[in-house]
């Protein structure tokens, strides 16, 4: 799917919960603006929207690395205060 | 499952002033908020319990609000408090997580900080998460291999 369109039966094959399940799990993506949908005569094709897939990634944030960033300016913060 | 981040930091400065500078509204907007945000409207407070938000406005102009509560405050040692993103600026909030920081006194004008990030894997969360989405779409490329 991230290479391209893939039909809605095929990405269905690939998880053990039924078809109509896969079905509804991609009508939310599609929804939400993640995935591209185009249908194709009786076949429903999806692909990755890269730039969505990004944004989920900017903001489901690394914590790790907002609180290590946090850490150097609250130590940054405390040196320029002893100056 | 639940996941924690667990940060420990020495710093130049004794417990108090340390407690000061990561709970009090002046002290916070100087170190709060991600890499290369900015943080255009907060109530920032984490001196008492009480509710919090803060918007965080990233380079390309997006916006996301994060919002808790601050439940304990124990000066200079411990606070602790809720955080959970929003659905954008205005949407619904996701999972909440709880964070607690932890200052000790370390002698010669240095304190350490412990701060603990929990229940970072129920939804939203951490770097976990990134992972997820892209052992998502491995899954896919696998599958259509």
């Amino acid at each position: 799917m991230r290479d391209g369109e893939t039909s809605a039966g095929s990405i269905s094959d690939m998880f053990d919960i039924s078809a109509p399940a896969v079905s509804r799990h991609l009508s939310v993506l599609h929804k939400a603006g993640l995935l591209n949908r185009t249908v194709n005569k009786q076949q429903r094709l999806y692909s990755v929207r890269p730039d969505a897939i990004r944004k989920v990634n900017d903001w489901t944030i690394n914590h790790r690395a907002f609180w290590e960033t946090s850490l150097d300016r609250i130590e940054a913060a405390l040196r320029e205060d002893l100056n | 499952m639940t996941d924690v981040v667990t940060l420990e930091r020495t710093l130049p400065a004794s417990a108090c002033r340390v407690f000061e500078m990561v709970s009090q509204p002046q002290n916070m907007v100087r170190w709060w908020g991600h890499d290369g945000m900015i943080v255009p409207e907060h109530n920032l407070d984490f001196t008492q319990p009480g509710p919090w938000f803060s918007i965080m406005q990233a380079t390309d102009g997006q916006r996301k609000k994060v919002s808790g509560m601050v439940t304990e405050v124990d000066p200079p040692r411990f606070i602790s408090f809720t955080w959970g993103w929003h659905d954008g600026e205005h949407g619904p909030r996701g999972a909440e997580t709880r964070v607690t920081i932890e200052i000790t006194g370390a002698g010669n004008n240095r304190a350490t900080m412990i701060l603990n990030h929990y229940g970072l894997s129920t939804d939203t969360a951490r770097a976990g998460h990134t992972k997820g989405w892209l052992s998502i779409c491995d899954k896919l490329e696998k599958g259509l291999a």
